[in-house]
């Protein structure tokens, strides 16, 4: 649960829109009042639809963290208990392969607020990174440190020395390319398909397309991480063979080829059979990823229904 | 005493059922490393409320002595020279298991 403290003094007229601002308004606001009082965070920006006042009730909430460099994965290292102690994210964050690389790490979290789901954008950046990231998808910058020495914190970072970046860059390509286990995936399918409930429910069929066959393509990473963990083959190649030497692997190929027989964009009924189909064959063969994430999964659910009764 | 749902939807029922109480494990030295270094660089980055937050969820992972927890974020403090603090949450165990002298004597803290 997140609270903000007011601005104040609000004029009469101010105070209503205050009072009925958008939520993701609220969460951005603590996020800002959390992260500007760490030293390691140097500026924070602010992207997607909150930056172009474009947001709805679905919105997430994208907001980029300009990190000293030597700090970055110290701190990418801390972020899941910080989110989960400060925040009370749901589930630990996601690793975003779908953000394009910016110089940094993105991470997707979901965070119950006032009975619902929002979808939370943490992109992580090296300090000496964020002038190209904005030059490129020109955030608006929220904060920024004042340093007593220099004032208003300079560009590039002075204290952001070579080894520091290349260290820092060498920590974020290994840890982008690390192998995923199967609680990770588990982690994954979740927060696909809140995003493709979100599309679904919005009409956005190409990127629920998208999400479902990313979707997808999770279901077949968790049953070859779990039963082949030491397969040379990436992708779709070798499945059968690999996969299908056993009978419970015969059952996990005959769960993913129904699941590829749906159709290609679906219904929220659809996506969310989806996800069950993934829980189920994971309890199957990864059960100690479904139990070390039985609380998160229980409660991913209740929001979902609590959802689908709103 | 601390409820919740989950509490109160076991206590309607007079007796546990198999499966209902789960035995915590024991913390192992290796875990106490871990979890303290996983706060001490939670206090290190500034999250210092996390750092302690994070100790104090131990009590629903580990059978800890009574006020364990407690006494892991004293040693955080204490480890990074925050003796104030240590010293807080030393006070803080006294008074929350009602280990002050007050109380001790049966009497009501002023």
């Amino acid at each position: 649960m997140t609270t903000t403290t007011p601005p104040a003094p609000l004029s009469p007229l101010e105070e209503p829109a205050y009072a009925h601002r958008p939520p993701q308004l609220t969460v951005l606001a603590d996020l800002v009042q959390a992260l500007s009082g760490i030293p390691a965070v140097t500026r924070l920006l602010v992207r997607g639809s909150l930056a172009t006042g474009t947001a709805d009730r679905l919105s997430d909430v994208d907001l980029v963290v300009a990190v000293r460099d030597e700090r970055l994965p110290a701190l990418m290292g801390s972020l899941d208990a910080v989110m989960s102690t400060e925040f009370g994210t749901l589930l630990p964050g996601w690793r975003d392969t779908i953000v394009g690389d910016l110089g940094g790490a993105g991470f997707v979290y979901l965070l119950p607020h006032d009975g619902h789901l929002l979808q939370l954008d943490l992109y992580l950046c090296p300090d000496s990174a964020v002038d190209a990231l904005r030059r490129r998808i020109g955030p608006g910058l929220l904060w920024q440190e004042t340093r007593p020495d220099t004032g208003p914190h300079p560009h590039p970072h002075p204290d952001a020395d070579a080894d520091a970046q290349g260290e820092t860059a060498a920590e974020l390509a290994r840890t982008a390319v690390a192998p995923a286990n199967c609680p990770t995936l588990l982690v994954q399918a979740m927060v696909l398909h809140a995003m493709l409930r979100k599309r679904v429910l919005r009409g956005q069929e190409y990127i629920a397309y998208g999400l479902l066959h990313q979707l997808h393509e999770t279901c077949r990473d968790v049953i070859r991480t779990a039963l082949v963990p030491h397969s040379r083959h990436h992708g779709w190649y070798h499945l059968p063979d690999e996969v299908g030497r056993t009978t419970i692997g015969r059952e996990c190929l005959a769960g993913l080829t129904d699941a590829l027989s749906g159709p290609p964009v679906p219904t929220v009924a659809q996506a969310d059979q989806a996800l069950e189909r993934i829980v189920r064959l994971t309890g199957w063969i990864a059960p100690h990823a479904v139990a070390a994430l039985s609380d998160e999964i229980t409660a991913y659910r209740f929001y979902q229904s609590q959802e689908a009764q709103a | 005493m601390h409820t919740d749902d989950a509490y109160r939807k076991l206590a309607v029922r007079p007796h546990l059922r198999t499966g209902d109480g789960v035995r915590l494990p024991v913390m192992t030295a290796a875990d106490r490393d871990r979890l303290m270094e996983r706060a001490d660089q939670l206090a290190s980055l500034g999250f210092v409320s996390s750092a302690e937050q994070i100790l104090l969820r131990a009590y629903y992972a580990y059978a800890l002595p009574e006020g364990g927890a407690y006494d892991l974020i004293a040693e955080l403090h204490t480890n990074r020279g925050s003796e104030t603090e240590a010293a807080r949450w030393t006070e803080a165990k006294k008074h929350l298991l009602a280990r002050t002298s007050s109380s001790l004597a049966g009497r009501n803290p002023e």
